[in-house]
């Protein structure tokens, strides 16, 4: 797949569709290719992560694991990003991310990410905004899975048969 | 070390010198007679009369007295040079060796100063003074003694000549002489002293430097750059102005000098011109003198130059020898031996000060076969404690005791049987085999002894260092009972699989690139393991693996291992390289494969000029690409702009070189310009390889993929594989090592890759390796050499299943060995037979756990 191609999926990445394409270009110049198989993971729960992926091609399911059991929680295709929290911090990964099918990414590396930063700072703030209204969106179901589980604790709880 | 110049020029070279002044004073002759025979010639031969005349016991006429002259000329003329050339040789020889042996006695002396006097001595000073500030001494060293005895005598034969013609000619010649006699030593003293200050200068220079470097991170992650520049003008305007003066007065001395010598004439013309006028004077006399001044006035500026290079030279020696001449050194005392004794120290205090984390009143009695805890905070007097016990440092007061030895000095003594590891070890820039090793390293090398032996070894002897050569085995097998090398890779590969280093031996040594030449065997059961691996259909590796094939186009490789389908043999030999050898040139242009090449490079070339323009200063990105250079961008910006008006043919040959060597180095799998997408242009590349190696040499530098043996330009792994591991599969779990490991273990042929990763780099001071890995490698080292006593600052210290592992490992390797933990774990010490709780310095309790922890375990 050409350099032309991959800056196209990209654009179409909510994460990404805002940058410049000179330096979306230039981002995936400096990305390397992976190939998932079917069954294998692109990250794990848990692991120390450095680069986020891109898919080019493929889907893969996002999976998290309580009490020893990994459950599926989501499920991603082709222009989504994983793993963009890896970009930004260290830190361990907080879901597993297994390919269904053969799956196509682009590894983004954190150090080349941030290095690319520096030379194009208004590339951050774009991702910034993306990122924050995706903090937004999850805090808000937080709030509302609360409300919903308190909610369900006081009917429980609240009906004396 | 020689107190002044002259006594270290004259002890350690009298003899050199004696040659060049003996080949000196016998030029002498020589060049007199040079200048005689031309005036005979003009004379006798071409205006005497009276032929035949006699020459050296020949009668000869006229034209055969001047070819007999002129034959003598020209004999002379080789003779004189040939003279001039040996005394340059044996100066310069002279001066080197003297240079190689000042150089060599400061290092020495480093290597033997008292341990708190190497504390507050800097790197940075070491490395000017042996490498900067003694390396104009050898330059001058070779005329020392030579330039006075001729200069002075020529000085002494022309006045004494003189003199025994008119005394008092003689003396008006020379009556300007004590003046400068008395006066260039009196400014010269002032220049010594501004020398002396610029020697300091530029050592605090070094050792900024040096500090500025080092630390490096700390000042760009503090943003203290600013303040580091400035620290650095001021340094260097210092240096400035002591240069800006030194040069003042030495153009100043030149200046008077020059005033005098010239004055005298004045002198002769007016004095002399008036007593000719009143006829007290013969004019030949006058004339004579001014010839026989001129005579004079040479020699005696030469001595002249010659005493203000002495006294230059002579401030710089003073200064080496003030900073490291002066020294009491340590020496290397009859060894100590701890086995099996028991070690006790008595009331023993630090000369680190208490609230320098130094230590008081500490008495311990260390028995063959315990573990000893050392309780308490690292600056609490810990670490001075663990040095002391390391023999690292002298006790400034109390006593050891280890069998019939007692004093204070006992324990510096041991440094056979004792060993030291902290968090932050030290590690050699060598193999892991190298710094293993360290630890049993004897006092020389033995086998095999290089070629030039005799050669090194005389002139070691001639310059007063250690004829030993480095690239023998230095290893003192004999002190552990090794039989010989073979058999030490095999123990330093238990130790270091017992400490958990083997995964890492085997992937570095997977992907070590190791020359078929020096490692046969290796390479051997590389190819061995190749048949066994690519039978496994079961090992996993297909999917990861992309193979040498002959007909396809490889993704994972470069265009130049495409189109020759090889590589060259050294990886050294880089694309560029490649580019411009005339073979592959002229094998490319009749495949017509030279345009395709071309067209590739400049259509990378494009779009990375595009792409990469935009980076502005910041090269580090485009290194990490790792196509072009950031410097090359402009270039090929112009390359790009001259395209787009001409064709390809209008390229200049370094032009064509460089988009070559550019396309050459492109992966399509890792670099993705799409410039190698398109299938009719893979076509082509593919079907150009047999023609392209019908029409190229290969022999000794190419090789083919699909030649049959180990190819040295590529790495362990790929040999084994018989292809590469796919770029786009390096996230694969288990990873590619991971599966052929197996692979290979299944089969019992893992054993040579982890060899071959015992002769792998750690790189500089252990770049590569992490911290962790350091302090195992530090502690193989230690361990290797089965020490009476192994201190332990810091390390495996504790709770966690690692550490656990390596202490299990350490009573593995070392059964019953003594050991001593600092830490302020205290679950280590309840598995202890000793805990010493220091707190501020002093010991706070004593004794088995059972008693230290009673308390605690009341409460």
């Amino acid at each position: 797949m050409s350099l032309s191609r991959e800056c196209e999926i990209l654009r179409h990445s909510p994460l990404f569709a805002g940058v410049d394409l000179a330096q979306l270009k230039l981002l995936v110049l400096m990305a390397e290719n992976r190939t998932f198989h079917d069954g294998e993971c692109l990250m794990r729960q848990g692991e120390d992560g450095n680069a986020a992926f891109v898919l080019l091609n493929g889907d893969a399911e996002i999976l998290v694991e309580a009490h020893g059991k990994d459950t599926a929680v989501a499920r991603v295709g082709a222009h989504e990003v994983v793993g963009e929290m890896a970009l930004l911090t260290e830190g361990p990964r907080s879901a597993t991310v297994r390919a269904l099918g053969t799956v196509q990414a682009l590894r983004i590396d954190r150090t080349t990410f941030l290095k690319l930063l520096k030379q194009f700072p208004e590339m951050g703030l774009e991702l910034l905004r993306v990122m924050t209204d995706r903090l937004e969106h999850t805090t808000a179901e937080l709030a509302n899975a609360r409300a919903a589980l308190a909610c369900a604790a006081s009917g429980s709880s609240g009906s004396p048969a | 070390m020689d107190r002044t110049l002259l006594q270290f020029v004259w002890k350690s070279s009298w003899r050199d010198q004696l040659i060049i002044v003996i080949a000196s004073l016998v030029s002498f002759p020589i060049i007199l007679a040079t200048l005689y025979i031309p005036k005979l010639i003009v004379d006798e031969a071409l205006r005497g009369e009276n032929f035949p005349k006699s020459y050296l016991g020949m009668e000869l006429e006229q034209l055969d007295f001047l070819i007999a002259l002129c034959a003598s000329l020209l004999a002379l003329i080789i003779v004189n040079n040939g003279v001039k050339y040996f005394i340059n040789v044996q100066k310069g020889l002279t001066g080197e060796r003297l240079l190689r042996r000042l150089r060599y006695v400061v290092f020495e002396r480093v290597t033997l100063f008292p341990l708190p006097r190497l504390r507050n001595t800097s790197p940075g000073e070491v490395v000017q003074i042996v490498a900067a500030e003694v390396e104009p001494i050898g330059g001058f060293a070779g005329e020392m003694v030579a330039t006075p005895v001729y200069q002075g005598g020529q000085l002494l034969v022309y006045i004494g000549f003189i003199l025994a013609q008119d005394p008092f000619l003689g003396l008006a010649a020379i009556f300007l002489f004590p003046v400068q006699a008395y006066v260039v030593p009196k400014v010269q003293r002032i220049v010594v002293r501004l020398v002396q200050k610029r020697i300091r200068n530029v050592r605090s220079m070094t050792a900024e430097i040096n500090e500025a470097v080092g630390g490096m991170e700390a000042m760009r992650i503090n943003d203290a750059r600013e303040w580091h520049l400035a620290r650095m003008s001021e340094r260097l305007y210092t240096n400035f102005r002591i240069r800006y003066r030194i040069f003042l007065l030495k153009y100043a001395i030149k200046f008077a000098n020059n005033v005098i010598n010239n004055i005298t004439p004045f002198f002769f013309y007016s004095f002399g011109g008036y007593l000719v006028i009143q006829g007290r004077m013969e004019l030949g006399a006058l004339v004579a003198i001014l010839a026989a001044y001129k005579d004079i006035a040479s020699p005696w500026r030469e001595l002249l130059n010659y005493y203000q290079s002495y006294s230059d030279i002579s401030a710089r020696y003073d200064a080496v020898y003030d900073a490291y001449g002066r020294e009491r050194l340590v020496g290397r005392p009859e060894p100590v031996r701890l086995q099996g004794e028991e070690i006790v120290l008595d009331n023993i205090g630090s000369d680190v000060p208490l609230e320098a984390g130094g230590v008081e009143e500490v008495s311990l009695t260390i028995r063959p076969g315990q573990t000893v805890v050392v309780l308490g905070e690292e600056e609490g007097g810990r670490t001075v404690l663990l040095k002391l016990i390391a023999g690292l440092a002298l006790p400034a007061r109390g006593t050891v005791r280890v069998g019939s030895e007692r004093g204070r000095d006992v324990l510096t003594r041991a440094y056979r049987d004792l060993a030291h590891v902290t968090r932050a070890p030290h590690i050699l820039s060598g193999t892991f085999r190298e710094n293993v090793a360290y630890s049993l390293l004897g006092q020389q090398g033995h086998g095999e002894k290089p070629e030039d032996w005799a050669r090194r070894e005389r002139e070691a002897r001639l310059t007063g260092a250690t004829p030993e050569n480095p690239e023998m085995d230095w290893v003192d097998y004999e002190r552990i009972g090794i039989r010989d090398a073979e058999a030490f890779d095999a123990y330093v590969l238990e130790i270091l699989g017992a400490l958990g280093l083997t995964r890492e031996l085997f992937i570095r040594g997977l992907w070590t690139r190791l020359d078929p030449r020096r490692e046969p065997q290796l390479a051997e059961q590389a190819m061995a393991a190749r048949q066994l691996v690519t039978r496994d259909a079961d090992a996993g590796l297909s999917g990861l693996v992309e193979r040498w094939q002959r007909d396809a186009y490889l993704e994972n490789a470069t265009l130049a291992e495409n189109l020759f389908f090889g590589v060259p043999d050294s990886p050294k030999m880089r694309s560029a390289t490649l580019a411009r050898r005339t073979d592959v040139r002229k094998a490319l242009v009749a495949t017509g494969m030279e345009e395709e090449v071309l067209r590739i490079g400049l259509e990378a070339a494009e779009m990375l000029v595009e792409l990469l323009g935009s980076l502005g200063r910041d090269g580090a990105l485009v290194e990490q690409l790792g196509l072009i250079e950031h410097a090359e961008i402009e270039d090929y910006a112009r390359i790009v702009a001259a395209q787009r008006r001409r064709s390809l043919r209008w390229l200049s040959r370094g032009d064509k070189v460089m988009l070559m060597r550019l396309a050459f180095e492109i992966v399509p799998l890792r670099h993705r310009l799409g410039v190698l997408d398109s299938p009719e242009r893979r076509e082509r590349i593919v079907k150009a390889r047999r023609p392209l190696r019908a029409r190229i040499d290969a022999e000794g530098w190419l090789h083919y993929f699909d030649d049959t043996g180990y190819l040295p330009g590529l790495p362990l792994i790929e040999n084994v594989l018989g292809g590469r591991p796919r770029i786009d599969r390096r996230d694969a779990q288990p990873p590619v090592e991971q599966r052929l490991g197996q692979a290979m273990l299944s089969h019992d042929i893992h054993q040579f890759v982890i060899a071959a990763g015992l002769r792998t780099e750690v790189g500089l001071a252990g770049s590569t390796l992490s911290p962790s890995q350091a302090r195992r490698v530090a502690l193989a080292r230690a361990l290797a050499a089965k020490p009476a006593l192994l201190v332990l600052d810091g390390v495996a210290d504790d709770s966690s299943d690692n550490h656990r592992a390596l202490r299990e490992a350490m009573e593995k390797i070392q059964p019953g060995g003594t050991r001593v933990f600092g830490t302020q774990n205290e679950a280590l010490a309840r598995e202890a037979d000793l805990v010493v709780r220091l707190s501020r310095g002093k010991v706070v309790a004593s004794g088995p756990p059972s008693e230290i922890f009673a308390s605690d375990d009341a409460a």
